[in-house]
Order: structure tokens, then sequence, then C-alpha cells
């Protein structure tokens, strides 16, 4: 009989090494590259069509999300009842989403229905009506979600947080506004699907159970526009960071204080965003991060704070997130920056590396772990025109990196008085 | 199909193993069957605090989550009104982690004054951030009191009040774990890249010394059935009024769960959904509205909830869905029926994909009495029929069933 010792942990295996499902890449009709990961035990299949259709491609914001959110209520041969009543018919899941560069349909389907599904899919894609009645609807239901999104402290500091890192101006500063609401028509809409939702413009991923019978319907079938003119331009411009780094947006009744502090970063196609991405997950990207256990863990002042690197098309950020009791708001403001500092002035003893690193390569794992989220992983590097390589290399600086390569990044770009700090809510 | 084994400890721990070779993985879901509903009602929000204690260290080990880290795992938990659940994934190889980690936490806590202290200053922050600093945050703190009169649902899960949870102490805590959490009160399931034999191994050996305890056996008052509507108005300053009305249903167990749940798919899941479509695309009376239902183990509540368009009366808002109601009596299609059917099924399969909800899933079965009942989930919604629905309408979606909450927009 083995003697337990329950003082000691058990023997454990480093990760060495992660399968990387790479997808098998299609064109159909000779523009449209599919991506295809054939994964998963589960007759299931997730689609999703990926255009440059994003709010940058539009003077008034909201025309990208609202030309999105119209595509499923009415075609030329479908009413908005019957395309909701088939889509739920066959029990699948239509997701619509538009941010700032890319605007999607993700088509969530079980197997056996993929063909009737798909016809679907390809109808609100290819022939959307735009009708006016169900606009207005549509409109009136998102005011009312703006309005109750207002009320929330964590809206206003992401609101003004964008502002003051890229500037009020910036495609990717610019915040909708309620009377941006009044400014949308059906013709707008239907421009702009005419000018973006084409064949040259988009991306397809297919995940799940792939047979060769769905990759010929969807040769078949999947016929996008390409008869019209086509322009994915955008007006560039440079972004112009506000000159005050303190920003206040007072909400008198607030019992809890929203707290961005950041700045604008590099993205995914910068040589240090690896390295930067496992610092960050030091900080605040993790639940024993840093910030989780000084502000959460320590002292108590926050449900939950975390910090992220993220990618945009022609940008990147940097931002940590938490919501404090409001009259914690400066302490945790203090703590915050504490932490920035510690990250530059010690190097990261080798007990906290060896964990995060073992911790994030259990992250890599999990990120390809399943159809579903192989496909996530793969949108997450075709948005930004790279493939796999990029977590290969990732996984190459997870593991050679060591705490004074950490100093240096902390040193170069998490310096505090180079942070824009807002605070939306009371202190 | 879900294939499992299952096993039991000499102590009552119930283990049971789902294989699957296709992931890296393994994931552990323990539930212990304590929730809400067991709660002292002078000392609410206690099980989900508790929640959180079971991360400050245990007897031998002082952190839970670092040495979980270190080997690549990532955990989490949840606390209902009926159990708190807690679940972890990891590679495959490192499992005997989790069982060590686990083990020692069902063994004993730490109960250190510090992990007290903090945890209920984040419990408070919790209860702010989502309850009281959200446009509408606090409707289930007054819509549970409304609907329940004896039954401790009548509380929700965070607690009645910070007052509730600023007050506990360790002699409570202490209290609540030897009354609860127990090997002989806990479900263990593991699912993904593992072996039974390995796994019946590795639970004798970390979990096998662990006593039984008593479980308290306080008996929860179960609710009286409804005899008339019940009616609240809060005045909040939000930016448009909104309607909650809560059905009694039959709790979990029972013959018409899986018919009222159908109900509220018919209702107000999805686009094309009754309410939905007529309501919110046709008459304009609502900005958007939705059914669904609480799912719990005693008495639970279908819910219909929808944010009324301006100009419109709470009267009328009502009337418009109680002749949604009234007309699902009159003329419910087999078609209809079918495509709810079918959602049910797309649901349960897109539910089931991941090894974790798996887990989830097969403990949450085995507590209501036999996990295999997870592979005649799909088989019991197929089974209801029109009947059935029309029945359970009359039954259950009445006037004198509802708890009405009006939620009154107001100026600031």
């Amino acid at each position: 009989m083995e003697i337990l010792n329950r003082n000691k942990a058990p023997d454990f295996r480093l990760i060495d090494k992660i399968n990387i499902n790479t997808p098998k890449i299609y064109k159909i009709h000779e523009t449209i590259p599919v991506y295809v990961l054939n994964a998963g035990t589960e007759d299931v299949i997730r689609m999703e069509v990926v255009f440059n259709a994003g709010s940058k491609f539009s003077e008034i914001p909201l025309v990208a999300a609202f030309t999105n959110m119209m595509l499923n209520e009415g075609t030329h041969s479908r009413t908005s009842k019957q395309l909701a009543e088939e889509f739920d018919y066959y029990g699948s899941y239509l997701q619509l989403s538009a941010d700032r560069d890319f605007a999607e349909a993700t088509l969530y389907t079980l197997g056996k229905h993929f063909d009737k599904t798909l016809d679907l899919l390809t109808d609100i894609i290819l022939n959307p009506s735009f009708p006016d009645d169900e606009l207005s609807v549509l409109l009136d239901n998102k005011r009312q979600r703006y309005q109750i999104d207002e009320q929330k402290v964590k809206t206003l500091s992401a609101k003004k947080f964008n502002e003051v890192i890229f500037g009020k101006e910036h495609f990717y500063g610019r915040n909708a506004e309620l009377s941006h609401y009044n400014l949308i028509g059906s013709q707008q809409l239907k421009d702009f699907h005419k000018r973006l939702y084409h064949k040259n413009n988009c991306n397809v991923i297919i995940s799940g159970k792939i047979t060769d019978d769905v990759l010929k319907r969807l040769e078949s079938n999947f016929k996008v526009c390409d008869k019209v003119d086509f322009d994915n331009s955008f007006l560039l411009q440079t972004t112009q960071p506000s000159s005050d780094k303190k920003h206040y947006v007072e909400k008198a009744d607030a019992v809890q204080s929203s707290i961005r502090i950041g700045k604008p970063l590099i993205n995914k196609h910068h040589e240090d965003y690896a390295g930067v991405q496992i610092l960050n997950t030091i900080l605040g990207g993790y639940f024993g991060s840093r910030l989780m256990s000084n502000l959460r863990e320590d002292k108590g002042f926050t449900y939950g704070v975390g910090s992220a690197i993220a990618s945009l098309k022609d940008a990147g950020y940097f931002t940590t997130v938490c919501e404090v009791g409001a009259e914690s708001t400066n302490l945790a403001i203090t703590e915050i920056y504490k932490e920035l500092s510690r990250l530059i002035d010690e190097k990261v003893d080798n007990e906290e590396l060896g964990r995060v690193k073992n911790y994030m390569l259990g992250e890599f794992v999990r990120m390809f772990d399943g159809p579903f989220a192989q496909s996530d992983a793969l949108r997450s590097v075709i948005d930004f025109d790279m493939d796999e390589k990029y977590f290969e290399n990732y996984l190459t600086v997870l593991k050679n990196i060591t705490p004074s390569d950490l100093q240096n990044l902390a040193g170069k770009y998490f310096q505090p008085d180079t942070m824009y700090e807002v605070v939306a809510g009371k202190m | 199909m879900i294939n499992f084994d299952k096993f039991e400890l000499d102590n009552g721990l119930r283990v049971i193993v789902h294989a699957d070779n296709t992931t890296p993985l393994a994931a552990i879901n323990i539930l212990y069957q304590v929730g809400a509903r067991n709660e002292n009602p002078n000392r609410t929000g206690f099980a989900h605090l508790f929640e959180h204690l079971m991360f400050g260290g245990s007897i031998n080990v002082p952190s839970y989550d670092e040495p979980l880290q270190w080997v690549g795992g990532e955990n989490n938990a949840f606390t209902t009104n009926d159990i708190t659940n807690y679940h972890l994934s990891l590679p495959a190889e490192n499992i005997e982690t989790a069982f060590w980690l686990e083990s020692d936490r069902m063994l004993s806590l730490a109960f250190t004054d510090k992990s007290l202290e903090v945890q209920r200053s984040v419990v408070i922050e919790e209860f702010r951030q989502r309850y009281l600093n959200q446009p509408y945050g606090d409707v289930w703190l007054h819509l549970r009191p409304l609907a329940y009169k004896v039954h401790p649902y009548k509380w929700a899960t965070i607690g009645v009040s910070e007052e509730h949870i600023s007050g506990v102490k360790m002699q409570d805590v202490k209290d609540f774990f030897y009354s609860w959490y127990a090997p002989n009160n806990a479900i263990m399931v593991v699912t993904g890249n593992v072996k039974t034999e390995e796994i019946k191994r590795l639970a004798q050996k970390w979990f096998g010394d662990i006593p039984r305890r008593n479980i308290s056996k306080l008996e929860i008052p179960q609710e009286p059935e409804q005899i008339e509507t019940r009616r609240l108005v809060l005045e909040r300053p939000v930016p448009m009024d909104a309607i909650y009305i809560a059905f009694k249903m039959p709790g979990r167990m029972a013959a018409d769960y899986k018919t009222v749940d159908i109900i509220s798919d018919l209702l107000g899941n999805g686009k094309s959904s009754r309410l939905f479509r007529t309501l919110v695309m046709e008459k304009k009376i609502f900005g958007d509205i939705e059914s669904y239902i609480t799912g719990c183990i005693d008495t639970g509540l279908l819910i219909i909830e929808g944010r009324i368009n301006p100009d419109i009366s709470f009267e009328q808002a009502e009337s418009e869905v109680f002749k949604i109601l009234n007309e699902l009596t009159e003329d419910l299609s087999e078609t209809e029926l079918e495509k709810v059917k079918n959602k049910a099924e797309a649901t349960l399969v897109f539910g089931y994909i991941d090894i974790l909800n798996k887990a989830t899933g097969l403990a949450f079965f085995e507590m209501m009495g036999d996990a295999n009942l997870i592979n005649s989930e799909l088989e019991e919604y197929q089974s209801v029929t029109v009947k059935d629905l029309k029945i359970a309408i009359k039954k259950y979606l009445k006037i004198e069933n509802a708890s009405i909450l009006n939620y009154k927009s107001i100026k600031n």
C-alpha cells in the first residue's frame, strides 16, 4: 500500500508538442478561399463567411452593422418571417456580426441539414432586400439597446477609451451615437452591400464533419456576387490620441467605477507581439495574474480584473479592465500602475515564469481542441493575412523567452507615463 | 450516445468516466449537491460565497490554482440554487495533479481568515457589479420573492443583501463545509483521453481515505400551488419599461417538465418564435421579448420578459402577451412542434461537443438519478405531442399562476 503524501505535488509532464491541424485550402469560383478543418466526432458544421466590410468602410459608423444585421430580414424571394421560420425549422443558428474591420455571417447546423441551411445562408448573403419596415423595427430595437448600454459604466469607459487612444474622428476611435440611428436608410445599406459583399472580398471557413458532398455542395451553391464594381478601399487616417492622459466620465448614481488604463500598441504583425502577449498574461491575462492576485485575491477591490493586448487590422492596443467599488477607485488605479512598474523594475522570477509558460502551453492545447476551437484559432490569423506559422513562432518564443527579455519588453511598452487612464463612474 | 463507466468508492463518492481518445485533454467535473436552496434564510448567498472559499487553499495545499496552472490546467466553478459545481480541464497526462488538488479540498479547507475576509469583499463587488450597477440588474432580487413565498428559491444565489455576506463568520464556514462537502454528497465525472482502470486507481488513491460525513438532512419547504396573480411595480431610472411574467412550472424530473420547456421555446426562443414575431416584428408592442425556463430541481419558473416600446402601457403589453398564449392553445400545428424539436436536437448535439460540457451534463443527470438520462433527453423531447402542449398551456400558463413584475422607467 502506498503512503499518500498530500503535501507533495504528483509528477507531471511538460507539454512539448502541440497538434496544430493545418486547414485544407480550396478556391471556389476561382477566387473565394475556403479553409476546411475536418475535425471532431459529431455530425455538425460551422460555416463562417467573413467580408472586409466592417465599420471603417463607411462614413457613418452604423452602416456596416445594419447592413450585416439586415441580411436575414428579407431576400428577393423570402420574407423576414420565412427566413426566421426556415433557419429555426432546421435547428440551425445564424450569427451575424460586424466590428470595425470585418462583417460576417456564421451558420451552425447539423450536418444532415447542411444542404437546406446552406441555401438559406447563400440567399441572405447574395440577395438581401433590406425592407424598410423591418429596418425601422430593428433601428428602434437597437436604439433602445444603445440607451440601456449607455447606463453601464463599462460601456462608458470602453467608448471613452477608444476615443482617447485613437482620436474621436478616427475610424477606430469614433463611437456610434444615438443621433447616428436617424441617419440610416435602406439605400445606404444596399449600396454598402453591393460594394463590399463581393467574392473578391471574403474568406470562408468551414469546420466540423466535412465530407466531399459538403464541399461539392458549397462549390455549386455558394455563388457570391461578382458582377458589380468592387471597392474595399477606406479613408486612411492617422490616429490622434488625446493630449490629456486622464479622463473621467462621471455617473453620479454609480456604486462601482469602470477603469481602463492602456495605450495604442503593436499588433500581430510585429515581431515583439508574442513576447508582449506573454508579458500581458503575467500582468493580467489569466486567473493567477498579478492584477488578479493583487486587486482581487489580496485586496478584494473587484470581482475581476484583467488586461489584454488586442489586434485590429490596422492598429493594436493594450488595456487593463476592471470594475471596482466607487470608494476603492483611486486605490485600484495606484495598484495597477504599481504592477506595471514592477514589470519594468524587477525581473520575473523563474517560478512565476515557469508557471505562466506551462499554463499558456495548456491554453495552446485547448485552442486546438475540437473543430470550432480550431476554426477560432485559424480565424485569428487569417484575418491578419497570416497562417499557422504564426502559432509555431509564438510557441518558439514562449519556450525560449527569459526574464530579461520580458523586462526589456516591459520597459519598451509598459511605461506608466505613456498610459491613458479612463474612469467611468464615481470617484 | 455518450458511453460511460460508473463506480462508487466505499465512502460513497460516485465516479463516472467517459473516455474520448480524440482529444489530448481531460476534464473533471465535481458536483456537490448543495446550492442556495440549502441555505439558512438568515445567511443567504452562503453556498456561492463558499464556492469562492474553495479556491483559498486546502489543508495540505496552500494554493489550488497555482499547481494546476503549472501543469497547463484551467478551472472554474459556478453555484446555482440547486448545486455547486467545479470543473477543470488539463492535458490528460497530468490528470493526477487534479486528483491531488480536488481530493485535498474535499478532505478539508485551510480555513484562513485572510481568504474569508477577501472573498467577502470580492463577492460584495460581484453583487454590485452584476445586480446593482446594471440597468434592470436587480430584477431577480425582486422577482424571486414575488414568485416564491416558502421555498428557498425565493432568494438569488448571490443572497438577499450585502449584509448577509459581510456578516459571515469562520464558524459558519466550517459548519457549512462539514454539512455538505463530503464524498457521499459529491459526484465526480472524468472525461477525455483517460482509461477507466487508471481513473479507478487514482480515485481510490486520492479520494479513498476521505471520510463519509453526515449530510445535513434539513427538509426543503416546498412551494404550495399558487392560486392568484401576484403583482409588483418597481420604479427605476432605466430608459424603457419592461415586464417580467413568471409562471410556476414543474421541477426537472416531473412528467411535464419537457413539455413546458417546449412551450417556452415556441413562445420566445428565436426569431421565429410567436412572441417575437407577433409582438416585436408585426405589432411593435415590444422592442424585444423572450421566454425561457429556470430549469430547477424543485418547482421552477417559465419566464416571459420583454422591453416595452414607448407609448405602450403595461396593461396593453400584458394583454397582448396573454392573447398569444390563448392563440397557442387554438392553432398549434405539428410543423411548429417539429421545428422546436429540431431546435432541441441541435441544441443538445452542439451542447455536448466539448468534453467539459459532457462531464458537467453527466454529473447533473447522475444527481437527478441516473447519468444515463443524458442519452434519453432527446427522445423525451421528441415524444411530446400537440395535445400535451395544449393541456400544459392551460394548466400552467394561466393568469392565476403568474407573478408579474412591472419594471417602470422613471427619470433620474
